[in-house]
């Protein structure tokens, strides 16, 4: 058995974390998608900064 | 080489510097803040009573870690007194001591500041308005003990206030002149929705009035509207806008109308001087909001140190925190047009249909915000010209 482990991401711009467990349902984005899975012109639900401003959390 | 200055720690000075840093390792860079240098995301100033947070809980980033992280050289506390534009310098006051500091391209990022209202009254001195992390610090502490707040202005700042405060326990009246929140956003049936979203018992609204004057009266504030009605309440916010800041670039001779009038490029009228933010206009347009300021942000770094790039801004769709009614909006560029309303209860669909009759906007509540991403793609692309 593999065990995901789920990553998270920071938006540079207004801290909001995508969490790769959780997805972004209301956004369309199913709980376990991963954050290089999400398309490249997704932008953040809260501030709009394109996806290559989030950053991951250690 | 001389260095890039950039004046304002604000988003979109941040933003310019961090691009900057990112292109060019080692580019010599200035920002000059009269502020701390701190960032932080100043939606948050509208929403953080109610969630107990702090000022210092709202600090992303101390000036220290910026420096670090960006490698940049940050003067704090400091204004910039003057711009010399024929010999490429700013004169700049710490309070201490005066100096010239020497440029190779210069970046006015200095926002915007709080519309001053003509309101009369032996306490109209005490209207608080809350426009940056400072402010909201003294905000935290005059609120402290009070019960009643009137919040002046229903705009995206009014009604964001309005919810944060009521959910923290105040009373809250609202007064705007309009007819309904959020009035140049979206149409009145949504409108509507969120004024009924909120407790009757908790928020009163004034719409179609303006508060003529503020006294003081038995240790509280009598308001004065317009409409002759007199509320007595203990604080009064006001939240009726933002006027760029040009004043330094006025005094350089950079074109001025409302903002500092800039170019595709983000260029002023002087050469090597550059505007971005609050503070800059566009086509006509000043462009409020974080996300276009990111994009101006990103635009002028590479053009600066790449190649000439000029502004393009997708339509963006701006979250309205309300909790009790859930709203986007993605305000047309032109106000030439008119809405079209779909759905029902508290879950409707709003298109801005522009003179030839193309979607150029939109707003959605409850419900419908699903359709972001749909209506997204449905609006025609804003142009700048």
């Amino acid at each position: 058995m593999t065990v995901v482990e789920y990553k998270k991401y920071c938006c540079v711009t207004c801290d909001l974390v995508y969490d790769e467990e959780l997805g972004f349902p209301e956004e369309g984005i199913a709980p376990g998608t991963l954050f290089e899975d999400i398309p490249d012109d997704w932008t953040c639900p809260e501030c709009s900064a394109s996806k290559s401003d989030f950053f991951l959390v250690e | 080489m001389k260095p890039i200055i950039v004046i304002g720690s604000g988003h979109a000075g941040l933003t310019l510097t961090r691009e900057l840093r990112v292109i060019n390792k080692e580019v010599s860079i200035i920002l000059i803040t009269q502020d701390d240098g701190c960032s932080y995301y100043k939606p948050n100033l509208s929403k953080a009573i109610s969630v107990g947070k702090s000022a210092n809980d709202l600090v992303m980033k101390n000036v220290e870690q910026i420096k670090t992280e960006q490698d940049v050289f940050i003067k704090t506390h400091t204004k910039v007194v003057a711009i010399d534009a024929k010999d490429s310098f700013v004169t700049v006051d710490d309070g201490i001591s005066i100096e010239r500091i020497f440029y190779q391209d210069l970046v006015i990022a200095t926002g915007a500041s709080p519309f001053e209202l003509p309101i009369t009254g032996n306490a109209k001195n005490e209207i608080v308005s809350v426009n940056n992390l400072d402010d909201y610090r003294q905000f935290r502490e005059t609120i402290k003990n009070k019960e009643r707040v009137l919040i002046i202005g229903a705009g995206f700042v009014g009604i964001e206030f309005a919810s944060d405060i009521f959910s923290a326990g105040y009373h809250v009246d609202v007064v705007d002149m309009e007819a309904w929140p959020l009035k140049r956003a979206l149409p009145q049936q949504l409108g509507q929705s969120i004024v009924d979203s909120f407790p009757k018992d908790k928020v009163n609204w004034h719409f179609g009035s303006s508060v003529v004057s503020v006294d003081a009266k038995n240790e509280a504030l009598e308001v004065t509207l317009s409409c002759g009605k007199k509320l007595e309440v203990d604080f009064v916010l006001s939240a009726v806008g933002i006027r760029p800041n040009v004043g330094l670039a006025k005094a350089a001779n950079v074109d001025i109308n409302r903002g500092i009038v800039v170019d595709n490029y983000l260029r002023t009228c002087i050469k090597n001087i550059y505007a971005i933010g609050d503070c800059a206009e566009i086509s006509g347009h000043t462009l409020p909001f974080i996300a276009p300021a990111t994009f101006a942000a990103k635009a002028l770094a590479k053009t600066l140190l790449t190649s000439d790039t000029g502004l393009s801004i997708p339509n963006l769709a701006v979250a309205v925190k309300i909790p009790t009614c859930t709203t986007i909006v993605c305000p047309s560029l032109s106000l030439k047009g008119g809405w079209e309303v779909e759905g029902e209860g508290s879950d409707f669909v709003a298109r801005f249909m522009n003179s030839k009759g193309q979607v150029s906007g939109f707003a959605l509540t409850g419900k419908a915000i699903s359709q972001k991403g749909a209506l997204l793609k449905e609006c025609i692309a804003p142009t700048l010209c």
